[in-house]
């Protein structure tokens, strides 16, 4: 370390004519700071701790550990500290057939058949305990999907307006969305029909993709299928329906 | 002691080495007077900017009926005017100084040196006209207006080559390890403010990228251009003034390498809970708790180059400052790297906690050391004495309550808001206001903080202006008796 470097050539010169001035008493006045200045600063060479290198040891460990725990895979779509990446892929959230229903009515249908599902009188038909609804799901869905007019008797009373198609003749809902919406109309306000799943309106939609004009009140019973089964434990209530919509007093024009 | 210590090949006994470092002082005379005069100007300055935001805390209506007056904006002037006023100016007259002497390369082109430095203090008055007028951007840390920062970037490129310069032109085969901080930084500051500024407000990037650059900047601002320059005055003054080497190179190097490495992906954890990628928030807390290693590293060559001589460090007014601030280095980075713990963020984040961290960093550590730089620096630049031992006294004595009782104030006020926000039962009023009396002592410790920068600048400008000041014939400027010979 201690290397004899002591003056750079350059200085030379000026350092002895500087050497005569520094006796002159201002000059050393001027320098009577640098003449008490120590050293410039040197290092010594004691060398590093070992316990030190071993607790610094101990904090890399940790801090591999603590990556290969928090990392969430290095997944750029990975936001939570606990996310395992060997866990598999997250399972989508599955909303229930009713309460996605619930959110399609409100935006669809409660404009004209009411929060309260029960319609204005004359105008717009009610969906509570209305058997065009809890009937047969064929009838309610061919509705859904194709629309309605022309006049139609609900609950001993005569409507006679225009409902909109929600298949992909018109507003283009999808299976899942028309699905949740009919399980939640035969469900809701005291309602107790069977749910309509997914694939029996996957069934319909097929069906009557080919069809551009609405229902009459008159065709909707025409040519049903048979009741289709939703799960072994639904099957009971839904002869029950089924046995209900065979005693219909609506009666059709 | 110091008077039969081996003579090292720099021994300023040798009288070539006196000369040669009296003209690298003389080379660097007027520019770094001018950045020490800005500095404390801006210093006190930003000082009238941090009482009003502090009473403000507690007294919302304090001084609200003027526009350029409201929080928002007098708080964003305060940290401008302390961030790139104060500390940058002092860092350039300081870190220029010791690389000038270190390097023994004298500053060749100081008329550059000197009107660079005046753009850079006329695009910083610029920018905190803007900030106050309204113009501020959104961005914590670079609040200043597009209108300015080109004029500081540039500025600050015309500044930072003079050290630049001087390491390419030294002499001598070892490099000190003041000289490895003050080099890095000089690249660091550059790179991090222009690749901020391109990032955020010249060419924005989308997203939540944009939030990463912005602590990322932020953080590195403190780390990797406050933090080397104040580490760098602390191992040149240290066992300048002792008379002493520093305890390890080894210690050096490894602390040196460790903050390069791991500083830089510290500020992430300011987002922590954010809409980011885990695993970068996770790096960014390892590389936190990583810091842990630089720290204690140069708290323990520090330490023990210090150690057995703490008397001569209680007279030096330079080593009384170097050494208040070379402890809270460690003290606040250790709470630093606790602090970025997910656990702990939960509490202290969004809270007053990191207020008082903040300060803690850049006033008991920054600050601190850079003062001791400047009662160390202004006697050779001068050729004079500090004139009032008192006044340095008062300033020490002021500054290191007031930011204790600040730090703690703000820290256990912080931490008592922060478990008070986590609990559901207690209204958010309620919590706000349980604040009050923390912020009052805030406003409080920011009166001691204004007495001493008054009584610093006080002293400085009469060493500056007062002709006949003491001249250095009759000794140093100690703190205490003069017996056992001169230490400053």
């Amino acid at each position: 370390m201690s290397k004899e470097h002591i003056t750079d050539p350059n200085a030379k010169g000026r350092g002895s004519l500087e050497k005569a001035a520094m006796q002159d008493e201002h000059m050393q006045d001027v320098h009577a700071q640098l003449m008490r200045e120590k050293e410039e600063p040197q290092e010594g060479f004691s060398p590093v701790p070992i316990f030190l290198m071993f607790i610094f040891a101990a904090l890399c460990f940790w801090g591999g550990v603590y990556l290969v725990e928090h990392s969430g895979g290095y997944r750029w779509d990975a936001y939570s500290p606990d996310f395992n990446p060997s866990a598999g892929a997250p399972k989508p959230i599955e909303i229930a057939l009713f309460d996605r229903g619930a959110k399609v009515y409100r935006n669809q249908c409660a404009q004209c058949h009411q929060a309260d599902g029960n319609g204005v009188l004359g105008v717009y038909p009610p969906l509570v305990a209305s058997n065009w609804v809890t009937g047969h799901p064929q009838v309610v869905s061919r509705i859904l999907i194709n629309g309605l007019n022309g006049p139609i008797v609900v609950k001993g009373s005569k409507y006679n307006g225009n409902m909109p198609a929600f298949g992909s003749s018109g507003l283009a809902l999808s299976d899942k969305d028309i699905a949740g919406v009919i399980t939640y109309i035969r469900q809701e306000w005291g309602n107790s029909a069977s749910d309509v799943t997914v694939a029996t309106i996957a069934e319909y939609t097929d069906l009557y993709a080919g069809r551009s004009v609405p229902w009459q009140a008159a065709d909707l019973k025409e040519g049903l299928g048979p009741v289709p089964e939703v799960t072994a434990a639904l099957v009971e209530e839904l002869t029950v329906d089924g046995e209900l919509a065979t005693e219909d007093d609506v009666t059709s024009y | 002691m110091s008077a039969d210590q081996k003579q090292g090949p720099y021994s300023s006994n040798s009288e070539a080495v006196r000369l040669e470092l009296s003209q690298i002082d003389a080379s660097i005379r007027s520019a770094a007077l001018f950045f020490v005069i800005s500095a404390i100007t801006w210093l006190l300055i930003g000082t009238v900017f941090a009482l009003l935001v502090a009473v403000k805390a507690h007294q919302p209506n304090f001084a609200s009926t003027f526009e350029f007056l409201t929080f928002g904006r007098v708080r964003s002037a305060h940290l401008n005017a302390m961030a790139l006023g104060w500390a940058s100016n002092i860092i350039f007259a300081v870190g220029l100084w010791i690389m000038a002497r270190l390097c023994r390369a004298p500053i060749i082109h100081k008329g550059i040196l000197f009107i660079a430095g005046v753009f850079w203090n006329i695009g910083l008055t610029v920018g905190i006209f803007g900030i106050l007028r309204g113009d501020i951007t959104s961005v914590e840390w670079l609040e200043i207006p597009k209108y300015a920062t080109p004029l500081l970037a540039i500025s600050y490129a015309l500044i930072g080559v003079w050290g630049v310069m001087a390491f390419r032109f030294r002499k001598g085969d070892h490099v000190y390890v003041s000289q490895w901080y003050i080099l890095a930084a000089l690249f660091w500051f550059p790179w991090l403010y222009v690749v901020a500024q391109v990032m955020i407000i010249w060419l924005p990037a989308r997203g939540v990228v944009q939030s990463v650059t912005n602590w990322w900047f932020a953080h590195n601002v403190l780390g990797l251009w406050f933090t080397p320059m104040a580490l760098a005055t602390a191992y040149y003054l240290i066992p300048k003034v002792l008379g002493r080497p520093i305890y390890s190179y080894y210690l050096s190097v490894l602390g040196f390498w460790a903050l390069a490495i791991f500083y830089n992906w510290a500020g992430i954890h300011h987002l922590i809970g954010g809409p980011i990628p885990v695993w970068l928030i996770s790096a960014g807390i390892v590389a936190s708790v990583m810091m842990v290693i630089p720290v204690v590293v140069v708290g323990i060559n520090h330490h023990m180059s210090v150690v057995g001589l703490h008397k001569e460090v209680w007279r030096s007014p330079t080593l009384r400052f170097v050494v208040f601030g070379a402890i809270s280095y460690t003290l606040v980075s250790l709470i630093g790297s606790a602090m970025a713990l997910r656990t702990v963020s939960e509490i202290t984040h969004f809270t007053h906690f990191t207020v008082g961290h903040a300060h803690h960093g850049v006033y008991a550590f920054f600050t601190m050391i850079m003062f001791g730089g400047v009662y160390y620096m202004m006697p050779r630049l001068l050729k004079r004495e500090w004139p009032s031992s008192f006044l340095i006294k008062l300033h020490f004595w002021a500054c290191a309550l007031g930011i204790t009782i600040m730090v703690v104030a703000l820290q256990v006020g912080g931490w008592i808001q922060g478990l008070e926000m986590n609990n559901a039962e207690i209204p958010f009023l309620e919590v706000v206001q349980n604040t009050i009396p923390w912020l009052k002592a805030r406003s409080v410790s920011g009166l001691f903080l204004t007495m001493g920068h008054i009584a610093f600048a006080a002293n400085f400008f009469w060493m500056l202006f007062v002709a006949g000041a003491v001249r250095a014939k009759q000794g140093p400027t100690l703190l205490g008796s003069n017996e056992g010979g001169a230490v400053q």
